[in-house]
């Protein structure tokens, strides 16, 4: 409190430099002759609170520039919940729905696919090959422990994703134009729900919960345009986002404060600022055996729905951000991604679509609006490999692996 | 082991238990699934320690013993409330029972003394 | 129903062991007195955990209600409970009985810790606090028993009658204590630690050494001379009796 009054202070001082000051706030239209009635700036009221909130808002939407509109909304640091989308906790996916108001609907939106056979077979011939020269040629030497997916799942992925981008180029011109980052960092920060601090010199405040996603995908391909939307934005959805009345930290989920980042994998300047899929490594410690015997085998497919939709979220609400959208200036179309979590056997396929970022409490108005993602349950790209041989190959996730990289921006 | 209630509020499928501090979280769930034949999915612990603020009569600091305390998830989408241990129960006074005797002897005392109800309340110093 | 159980145990053994003269104490054991008490246990298939939440029923969730009493006893004033489990008594039961019985003691344990919690949290008196000091001694009886047969089984097989090494040594203060060994992978002479401890008393010590022999003398003499003193006056006064009784002509 004593911090923000000093600060409060010091940017009514003339002398400090134009950098610091805090940017002014837009000057209101007057028709009348006498000065508006409005409540206090400095007095310890809920009115007063009020105008300076709306003093906030008002100043980050009369930004021009997103660079310094992303510096307002993210400039105040405070304890904030980080949220890892690869989460071993139990029944993860409903709380990420309830954090990030996401609905989850099983099955993909339906598409078809714009490819030949013959084409067919010639990627399916140089996937197999991709899958039998890390699984089968390349001799892997000694690993660490829960290390092994690092030498053998990751580079077959990424080869998957540079062979799949390169042949569908033809049908789909954006993917050559587009980005493909290996190993990229993906931030995002956002408010949702109110909390009472329960001690602290601030004992009492109501307070945002404040959330910070900070994602590694394995590999992702972002684009110039973006894609077409898969239900138009105020398409009514059945089924209702899962409430929890529960704390976060209930989850469990712990508290930091650092800087507040988004990202979307490049800075605000670059041409490709749309997201098109991502790749997402399942980590070594994530057996599924282990979880059979642990008799947690429903847990399976959460952590995976839990690691999607944490993920694509973060995507997608970093590109809208990119685009000067924010909570109080929610999104007029909406924002697509495509993700595809897999450990080299096993692939999972998601779509996501982002309808709105006003997820804090005084912008969360609307309850039929709600981010949508689909997904599917785990199924293996293949039974076995032996003497060089891919035994029991499924078609099936193969064309929905060239679906997903068919997907083309309008 | 004890099964405690829970200080906040926690989901309803986590139970809250007081164990030994040399019990690991291994051990609790090896604990559970084998004596009590409860399926866990994950136990989380942590250690409380107790204050060593208070003093006594003679301004020597008494310490409260530490605790481990182990937040058990259960498997299979089970839930658990704790319930209530104490409800309240009427008590039965049996006919020609000695409590029954001793209750009407009371309600006898307590009539001698009450004051006469047709004076309206007012107590014996007033005269009339 | 491991409060009935362990009552049925109490209780029922002594029962039956006076009605049924024939049986010995092994083929008694917890085994026939569990069998022979499940009467007691509740008739209704539902237990109160499943009754509470009944749109889930699994025959596990009898695990957890196990921490907590019958809830025919929930909020009475006293619980009736047999009596704590003496070392002779324990002495006559088989190894199998003795583990059996092992298991049932600590679920009473423990749900009478939980209920003692509970109680200290609600600030409500706990019904019968005394079940704790007669589970936890008889889980102690059990386990000098267990010992016994531990020692008696190593000294036959090895002749050693502890199982982890020692000796009596005298430490800096003059003490003779039992020390025991720990296992280390350098011997003794190299460790720096244990080379650190003194198993030795200096001369200075001989001074406290015999004050403390001097107050232990001074307490033996005091009971010596109280008892004396108490056959004395016993003496006394039975002789006071007998002349009462049959005057000397």
């Amino acid at each position: 409190m004593a911090g923000r009054r000093i600060f409060g202070r010091l940017q009514h001082n003339p002398d400090l430099p134009a950098a610091l000051l805090r940017p002014p706030e837009p000057a209101v239209q007057r028709t009348s002759l006498y000065p508006s009635v409005v409540a206090s700036m400095t007095a310890k009221s809920k009115a007063s609170r009020r105008r300076r909130i709306e003093g906030h808002y008002s100043r980050v939407n009369a930004q021009t520039d997103i660079g310094s509109k992303l510096k307002l909304i993210t400039g105040l640091q405070r304890l904030k919940y980080v949220v890892y989308p690869q989460t071993f906790a139990l029944n993860a996916d409903r709380w990420y729905q309830h954090f990030t108001k996401t609905v989850y609907r099983p099955g993909l939106p339906v598409k078809g696919s714009g490819l030949e056979d013959e084409e067919l077979g010639r990627l399916r011939s140089l996937l197999c090959e991709a899958l039998l020269q890390d699984f089968y040629y390349a001799k892997k030497g000694r690993t660490f422990l829960y290390r092994s997916h690092e030498v053998s799942a990751a580079p077959f992925l990424t080869n998957a994703m540079a062979i799949l981008r390169s042949q569908c180029a033809k049908h789909n011109p954006s993917l050559s134009q587009g980005a493909l980052d290996v190993k990229p960092q993906v931030n995002f920060y956002w408010l949702r729900g109110e909390t009472r601090v329960p001690r602290g010199h601030r004992k009492g405040c109501i307070d945002p919960i404040r959330f910070q996603v900070d994602d590694h995908p394995l590999v992702q391909l972002r684009v110039q345009k973006p894609l077409p939307e898969f239900v138009p934005l105020d398409h009514v959805v059945s089924e209702e986002v899962p409430f929890i009345p529960f704390e976060p930290s209930r989850l469990p989920l712990f508290k930091r404060q650092y800087e507040n980042n988004i990202f979307i994998g490049a800075k605000l300047d670059t041409p490709c600022s749309y997201g098109h899929t991502q790749f997402h490594l399942v980590p070594d410690r994530f057996q599924r055996d282990r979880m059979e015997k642990l008799s947690l085998s429903d847990q399976i497919e959460v952590f995976l729905r839990a690691n999607a939709i944490a993920s694509l979220f973060a995507w997608t609400g970093a590109q809208a951000m990119y685009q000067g959208f924010w909570s109080q200036d929610d999104v007029t179309r909406p924002f697509v991604s495509q993700g595809v979590i897999s450990d080299g056997k096993y692939f999972s396929f998601f779509c996501y679509q982002l309808n709105t970022l006003a997820l804090a409490a005084d912008a969360d108005k609307n309850p039929n609006r709600k981010n949508i993602c689909w997904g599917t349950q785990s199924v293996p790209l293949y039974e076995a490999i032996e003497e060089g041989d891919i035994k029991g190959f499924n078609d099936d996730v193969f064309r929905q692996l060239v679906d997903f990289f068919l997907n083309r921006p309008e | 082991m004890t099964l405690v209630r829970p200080g906040k509020v926690q989901p309803p499928d986590t139970v809250q238990f007081r164990i030994s501090m040399e019990m690991t979280k291994f051990d609790v769930r090896n604990y559970l699934q084998s004596i009590y034949n409860v399926p866990v999915a994950s136990v989380r612990t942590r250690i409380q320690f107790g204050s060593n603020r208070k003093r006594n009569h003679l301004l020597q600091r008494v310490k409260r013993p530490d605790y481990k305390v182990a937040y058990v998830q259960l498997a299979q989408g089970q839930t658990f409330q704790f319930p209530d241990l104490f409800p309240e129960k009427k008590d039965v006074i049996e006919s020609g029972s000695f409590e029954e005797m001793q209750s009407e002897y009371m309600e006898n005392e307590k009539q001698r003394q009450r004051n006469d109800p047709r004076r309206g309340g007012i107590n014996d110093w007033f005269g009339l | 129903m491991a409060a009935s159980t362990v009552r049925a145990l109490l209780t029922g053994c002594r029962r039956l062991c006076q009605g049924t003269g024939g049986l010995t104490g092994r083929t008694l054991g917890g085994l026939s007195g569990v069998m022979l008490n499940v009467l007691s246990r509740r008739t209704s298939e539902f237990s109160w955990l499943e009754q509470r939440t009944s749109f889930h029923s699994s025959a596990e969730r009898r695990g957890l209600e196990e921490f907590f009493d019958d809830p025919q006893n929930w909020g009475e004033k006293t619980v009736k409970s047999g009596e704590l489990w003496t070392i002779n008594q324990l002495r006559g039961k088989s190894s199998e009985d003795l583990h059996k019985l092992w298991y049932v003691l600590l679920k009473e344990k423990n749900m009478l810790l939980t209920l003692e919690q509970e109680s200290k949290r609600q600030r409500v008196a706990m019904p019968s606090p005394y079940r704790l000091y007669k589970v936890t001694k008889s889980m102690e009886h059990l386990d000098k028993v267990v010992n016994e047969r531990e020692t008696a089984l190593r000294l036959l097989q090895t002749g050693q009658e502890k199982g982890r090494p020692g000796e009596w040594r005298k430490d800096c203060f003059g003490e003779t204590t039992w020390h025991n060994f720990k296992e280390w992978p350098i011997p003794w002479y190299i460790n720096k630690r244990h080379m650190q401890k003194k198993f030795f008393a200096l001369p200075y010590v001989d001074h406290y050494e015999r004050l403390k022999l001097e107050k232990q003398m001074r307490a033996d003499a005091r009971k010596r001379n109280a008892d004396r003193k108490k056959r004395l006056k016993l003496e006394r006064q039975l002789a006071q009796a007998n002349k009462a009784q049959n005057p000397m002509l």
